[in-house]
């Protein structure tokens, strides 16, 4: 099997969600914030290579594009991010490098988790930081997904959407979901009651499920101006532990990806995309130098992908630690020079309209947070 | 509680007549000592008789496929053709290889007509704590023998003994990327320097084998332990890749000391001797670990008891477990019993939902195994199609941490849509033997749930109603 047919049945999802609820939403804030959430941990020296650093050669003889695309004497992208690369150029993308939220025990499930919720105490928290975000701008939401990412669960009940495709079925009937609600309390009789509520609205929202169509209808959706705020695009398998590939192969085909769907989600989007910024979210970056198994293992630092209207002002922003065996961490991974929460609540600031200081303390739970938003969103 | 209540909690609930009257107690004994013959249905709608033994297929044959498969697509990679022609003939060595649907054909089969219903519920815990998801086509064809063999088949033994056939089995090597973890000073790397060609260690399934299978992080242990385990696990693993003699009987026991790390290794403050005889002792260390019964006694409690579960409860589990060494038996009869006395509240995963809307309402949904290439119709039917539709499948592309025990996490509106759907398939196109009425009997409904149910305008409605309340989706 060849590893587009493999790549198209794989599980990548998305979630749409912030969709203004009557009744439930205030006023409505004007831009649009996407989530692309890189499952498995992304290697920022692939995506974002530092070529002008001189240990990136001595550290890594591979899994470095030959051909990168210079974005300035020390940074270059993937070859195959082209179109973030013309993002770049016309002030609509930026990438912070060596960031990473403050998580270093380098555990998937654990990252994942911190990722999501924004809380790296170890607390069993809940809620994610963008549901949290979502309560704070006053929008609920809906998913698109078989079940609901911990990301956007906040403290108002979000919904999700992922269509079915079960030959046989038919749509539930609007008046029997109401019944089976009444038969329930707690959480399942609300989720009930809101499958009855999408069936009284017969809406028709996309039936795709590939990452690229779900880029493509998730920006459709969120072009109306009723439409959600919100969105999450999950894909997975960045966890190269093996054959990672350095012009081709997985890791390489994975950053092409990203490309695409920031592509197709722009198409979507189409003059809304000057509303919107996206950005990619990873729990963790990988190992600086490739393993026995023309792979990386588990690391810390990473890179941000941002791309969107919202922002002004393109670059890598960087506060370089350097590739040497002194300076990484635990002297195997990129040090994370920016806690990257503070990039998550750079767009939350721009997207939905709050306060640094608000998003610092409700939904980070960190009231001295950096605040980045100046570099980025002019 | 009835027996058909204890088999819902416990179990995957009984077909019409399918009962048995001796007491609850009795039957879950039965359950953990007899062993059971898998059912099986060679056209859909036919009697339920038993699964052919031409459709059970040894690890040794799994590779043979294996092998032959990926010679035939090298060859077809080569062959100038064009793409239409070439997807016709990828297609046609995919079915004349490999035999992973039929594996799901006879999971399917023994989900919704076995006997085994608490074997199969133990199975499926043990099989989502050993979480081995599909990893592209390396595994595909050893994740039924995975399930079958290395879970199912060690249910009967020592916690132990599963550990070391569930990190050994070639599904788990090649899903957490052993089968290419070398040694930094190992024979084949010092080669590999000289040649140019790639060796040397990835830690995957050493950090699960720590952080998800036994001590988990409350252990307390660092990057040093986790590469200590890893270099042991070094050598473990077929590297199909390399052009080693391809022995299909070395695939289980596959270890290559040319790969291996030399001299001793550290893990825990415990050092481990050169060779292969360190991971049996590594593993049983960590089986023995006081914080693996901590683990999984917790664990345990939360997949069959869920919120409910008391500390009485994790505590009897754990008593049971470190007075056993670990013994399965031993420990499965105590998680029962308190799981029986532990009052509902529990939501079913949805393949457990599946099953039991199947079998208690009597009903039929999966095409038989003569039917595993059959043509879609109008309904579906097609075991792999269903799981994937319901969002919970062993044989899919999965996380190592396996699926939720949270019932929040299974609590979504798709998730409920699916099962409002499946309802009403089961009703229209699967031949529900027993009516609302009769279900509703069977399993106790309260006198609020009943009139809820009896409010649905037929009895299509008053099907959906019954299989998606709350009485129905809770245990």
């Amino acid at each position: 099997m060849d590893r587009r047919t493999f790549l198209k049945l794989s599980s990548a999802s998305a979630v749409l969600a912030g969709f203004p609820v009557p009744g439930l939403t205030k006023t409505l804030p004007k831009g649009r914030i996407a989530v692309l959430f890189l499952e498995g941990g992304l290697d920022g020296l692939a995506a974002v290579p530092p070529i002008g650093d001189p240990m990136l050669s001595r550290m890594r003889r591979n899994l470095v594009a030959s051909k990168p695309l210079k974005v300035n004497p020390f940074f270059a992208l993937h070859p195959n991010l082209k179109v973030f690369a013309q993002l770049l150029g016309r002030n609509q993308a930026a990438v912070f490098h060596a960031t990473n939220l403050p998580y270093t025990r380098r555990s998937h499930f654990e990252g994942q988790r911190i990722a999501q919720t924004g809380d790296p105490s170890g607390a069993e928290t809940m809620t994610g930081w963008l549901g949290r975000a979502m309560d704070q701008a006053g929008i609920a939401g809906r998913a698109l997904t078989l079940d609901t990412p911990l990301l956007i669960r906040g403290t108002t009940d979000i919904d999700s959407f992922y269509p079915a495709s079960l030959l046989g079925s038919q749509d539930p009937d609007g008046a029997l979901l109401a019944l089976i609600a009444e038969g329930h309390d707690g959480l399942t009789a609300r989720t009930f009651a809101k499958l009855h509520e999408k069936a009284m609205a017969s809406e028709s929202l996309p039936r795709v499920r590939d990452p690229e169509g779900l880029a493509l209808a998730t920006g459709r959706a969120m072009r109306d101006p009723e439409g959600p705020r919100v969105t999450m695009i999950r894909i997975p398998e960045f966890d190269t532990h093996a054959n990672q590939g350095t012009d081709i192969g997985l890791h390489p085909e994975l950053i092409g990806l990203i490309d695409r769907v920031i592509a197709r989600f722009r198409e979507g989007l189409g003059p809304v995309w000057n509303e919107t910024v996206l950005l990619t979210l990873t729990e963790f970056g990988r190992t600086v130098r490739e393993n026995g198994s023309a792979g990386t293992d588990h690391g810390y630092g990473s890179a941000g992908l941002l791309a969107g209207g919202l922002i002004s002002r393109a670059g890598v922003i960087t506060n370089w630690p350097g590739l040497a065996e002194a300076d990484l961490w635990e002297g195997r991974d990129l040090l994370s020079t920016l806690d990257y929460r503070s990039v998550c609540a750079a767009c939350i600031e721009a997207a939905l309209g709050l306060d640094h200081d608000v998003i610092a303390d409700q939904v980070f739970f960190a009231p001295k947070l950096r605040r980045v938003t100046p570099y980025i969103f002019g | 509680m009835s027996l058909e209540l204890a088999a819902r909690k416990l179990g995957l609930g009984f077909r019409p007549s399918k009962g048995t009257d001796v007491t609850s107690a009795a039957w879950i004994e039965s359950q953990l000592t007899e062993t059971f013959q898998d059912p099986g249905v060679a056209r859909y709608g036919e009697a339920v008789g038993t699964w052919p033994d031409d459709l059970v297929y040894s690890l040794d044959e799994r590779v043979t496929r294996f092998r032959d498969r990926r010679a035939a697509v090298k060859k077809l990679d080569k062959a100038r053709v064009d793409n239409a022609t070439r997807s016709r003939r990828m297609n046609d060595i995919w079915s004349e290889y490999t035999v992973f649907k039929q594996d799901l054909h006879h999971f399917a089969a023994r989900g919704a007509y076995g006997d085994d219903q608490i074997r199969q519920r133990l199975m499926f815990f043990w099989a989502n704590h050993f979480t081995v998801g599909r990893k592209g086509d390396e595994n595909i064809e050893f994740l039924g023998h995975y399930l079958d063999v290395a879970i199912y088949g060690a249910l009967d033994g020592s916690f132990a003994d599963m550990l070391y056939g569930a990190t050994t089995h070639p599904a788990m090597l090649s899903y957490l990327d052993n089968n290419v973890n070398v040694g930094e000073r190992s024979k084949y790397a010092a080669r590999c320097r000289r040649t140019g060609c790639q060796a040397g260690s990835n830690d995957n399934l050493a950090r699960e084998l720590m952080e998800l299978h036994t001590v988990s992080p409350a252990r307390g242990y660092t990057e040093d332990d986790i590469r200590g385990a890893a270099d042991i696990l070094t050598g473990w693993g077929y590297p199909y890749a390399d052009g080693l003699p391809f022995e299909p009987k070395d695939f289980w026991t596959a270890f290559f000391s040319s790969r291996a790390e030399p001299g001793t290794k550290t893990v825990l403050g415990v050092e481990y001797p050169a060779g292969d005889k360190a991971l049996r002792m590594l593993t049983d260390t960590l089986a023995a670990d006081p914080f693996t019964p901590r683990f999984l006694s917790r664990k345990l409690a939360a997949h069959f008891i869920g919120d409910a579960a008391t500390d009485d409860d994790i505590e009897a589990i754990h008593e049971a477990w470190v007075g056993s060494d670990g013994d399965l038996p031993t420990v499965h009869r105590v998680v029962l019993d308190r799981a029986l006395a532990a009052p509902p509240g529990k939501f079913l995963w949805p393949m457990v939902w599946l099953f039991q809307a199947l079998r208690v309402s009597g009903a039929h949904l999966f095409y038989g195994y003569e039917e595993i290439d059959a043509l879609h119709e109008t309904v579906q039917r097609h075991p792999d199609m269903i799981f994937e539709e319901l969002g919970f499948d062993f044989w899919a592309e999965r996380q190592p941490n396996g699926y939720s025990d949270r019932n929040e996490d299974w609590i979504s509106t798709e998730h409920m849509d699916r099962r409002v759907r499946f309802a009403a398939l089961i009703h229209r196109f699967c031949n529900p033997e027993r009516s609302v009425d009769e279900i509703m009997d069977v399993l106790d409904f309260d006198a609020a749930s009943r009139a809820l149910v009896n409010r649905g305008a037929n009895e299509r409605e008053r099907f959906v109603l019954c299989l998606c309340s709350r009485t129905f989706m809770e245990v």
